[in-house]
């Protein structure tokens, strides 16, 4: 009797946490640092702190302490009361017109070492959390750990704002900075065109019919592409840039089509008389995944690019209606009752179904460009946010979004 | 002991109620500004909406759907027949334009072609019914023109519906 209690008291403790055990496990070896704001405090510079620890966190390299502390940029002594850190972060931020700078110092506490001092500046307040994003990328390259770049990234992403009304924006990876670039009617699945985000493709609705344009962000000028009868979106380009996967539906069937940048030559990749949407590049384009609901519902597939032949490669759920795909390596949406929607992590070959997450609307699942984090937009009880979940500490973020509702997102 | 065991397992079924609760959080309704009224039928076994409101800009009858589903019932069939004359007449004038449109829930991309597939199935209704294909295009909102907003089931299954509507 007692060994069935302990047993139930164990698992009642435990189970479903797993990931959280984890976390534990891990989060001993990684670095402890706190983080000093040495400005004169400010709401912003109390944004900066709060931005430092989410960089810091989401690195999986640290484990920052989330105290917000204040202290001299410019000391020159030790902090005794912070031995238990390995590191302080100091910094100091000024923001002028035109001039908006952040210094950062890294300090060991026990003996005051100046490990590294940067100094970081833009023009236009309000990206300073792209001066964070760097500062903190930079840290990490010092220290000698694994690059965290993509923190430097912009994020684009579409979202509603009526009916038959939605806009594209830019942001950094918080969503503390957001800019429209693009409103004024339906505009809808934005994806970036290359790796350095100099371009993006969306669609918009011209007189009623989707349309597949190119935007230059460094020159402003966008270019039709392409347009389809009923729908068209660009689900993913690949690495070079080159081919473009499109579910188009010329003749009202939506099916996954390869499109050549430079000659414009289309490829019809599927033939499915029902649904086939999502495809993204998996196995270094040896393969593509995409939704299907060939089955009666929507499912994971693969075509092999080599052969065409088509093979399904989750076996999970009745409803995964969302993939993304980085090497052999794919995580998905999987709808599991009335409003819950989970995130799945699998591979090409069928292996695996690891759960990322437990509960909430969890949907567009995106990997980063070094596959080690995933991006999704989470619906709960308590909000919108976007999330990001490290796979190698299974550590997690989430931000708030607001009430209004993103209809798609790339990074 | 016997207390004590009493309480362990409580403590641990009160742990294991709540972690099922938290997988059950209900979602809130995101997007504000949307009538959330009109709503005067319920939803059947396959999802689809049973009120015989609602009509498209152009004054056709709204085609409901059922979850996931791009197939028109008797029902729905019949109130297309009701409507064939007028359409009939207004594609012999100029064109016709079928608007495909989707429930919140799923990815967009997939409802966008879910949005589709219904306005290509009421499409194949008309062509079937005698009116030239070259008259009727379809087009697919996915979940973007919501007639509904909020949470109860009947709202969202009315926002799982095609259009037919004029173009002059």
């Amino acid at each position: 009797m007692r060994f069935w209690l302990v047993l139930l008291l164990t698992v009642s403790l435990f189970g479903g946490f797993d990931a959280k055990l984890t976390i534990s496990k891990k989060a001993d070896q990684r670095v402890h640092v706190a983080v000093i704001d040495g400005s004169f405090p400010t709401e912003r510079t109390r944004k900066l702190h709060a931005i430092f620890v989410a960089d810091l966190k989401i690195s999986s390299h640290f484990l920052p302490d989330e105290m917000y502390r204040t202290g001299s940029y410019d000391s020159k002594r030790g902090t005794p009361a912070l031995r238990t850190q390995r590191y302080t972060i100091t910094y100091r931020y000024d923001e002028k017109d035109t001039d908006n700078t952040l210094w950062v110092k890294v300090v060991n506490p026990a003996n005051a070492k100046v490990i590294m001092e940067g100094r970081y500046a833009v023009s236009n307040p309000a990206k300073y959390p792209f001066l964070v994003h760097k500062a903190v990328s930079e840290i990490n390259a010092h220290l000698g750990y694994g690059s965290i770049d993509w923190i430097n990234r912009y994020v684009v992403f579409a979202r509603y704002t009526g009916r038959k009304q939605s806009e594209i924006l830019l942001a950094d990876y918080t969503f503390h900075y957001t800019k429209v670039i693009i409103h004024g009617g339906l505009n809808l699945f934005p994806h970036w065109g290359d790796p350095q985000q100099k371009s993006l493709y969306y669609t918009a609705y011209v007189q009623g019919r989707p349309t597949l344009y190119r935007l230059d962000l460094q020159t402003g000028k966008r270019k039709i592409i392409t347009h389809s009868t009923g729908m068209i979106v660009c689900s993913d380009v690949r690495k070079d840039g080159r081919t473009l996967l499109l579910t188009m539906a010329p003749d009202g069937q939506s099916d996954i089509y390869a499109y050549a940048v430079a000659t414009g030559k289309t490829t019809r990749l599927t033939t499915f008389r029902g649904i086939d949407v999502n495809g993204v590049y998996a196995d270094q384009g040896a393969s593509v995944v995409f939704v299907s609901n060939r089955l009666g519902y929507p499912g994971i597939f693969k075509r092999d690019m080599a052969s065409g032949s088509v093979s399904q490669v989750v076996f999970h759920g009745k409803n995964n209606n969302s993939v993304d795909a980085y090497g052999d390596t794919i995580v998905y949406s999987a709808r599991e009752g009335q409003g819950v929607f989970n995130l799945y992590l699998s591979h090409t070959d069928g292996r695996g179904g690891r759960p990322l997450t437990l509960s909430g609307i969890n949907q567009f699942p995106r990997f980063s460009p070094d596959g080690k984090t995933i991006l999704y937009i989470k619906r709960s009880y308590e909000g919108n946010a976007i999330g990001y979940l490290s796979l190698t500490t299974n550590q997690s973020l989430l931000f708030p979004l607001g009430d209004r509702k993103i209809q798609s997102l790339d990074w | 002991m016997k207390h004590t065991y009493f309480a362990i397992f409580s403590l641990a079924l009160t742990l294991l109620v709540g972690g099922c609760t938290q997988q059950r959080a209900p979602i809130p309704n995101d997007q504000a500004g949307f009538d959330a009224g009109g709503v005067t039928g319920g939803v059947d076994s396959h999802g689809k909406y049973t009120g015989s409101d609602g009509t498209s800009r152009s004054g056709f009858h709204l085609l409901y759907f059922g979850y996931n589903s791009y197939q028109l019932d008797r029902g729905q069939i019949q109130r297309v027949l009701n409507d064939l004359p007028q359409i009939a007449a207004a594609a012999h004038r100029g064109h016709i334009r079928i608007e495909g449109n989707c429930d919140e829930f799923g990815t967009d991309e997939f409802n966008y072609a879910l949005g589709l597939k219904r306005a290509k199935a009421v499409k194949a209704l008309l062509v079937n019914n005698g009116i030239a294909a070259s008259k009727v295009s379809v087009v697919s909102y996915g979940e973007s023109n919501p007639v509904c907003r909020g949470g109860k089931p009947a709202c969202r299954a009315k926002n799982r519906r095609a259009e037919i509507n004029k173009v002059p």
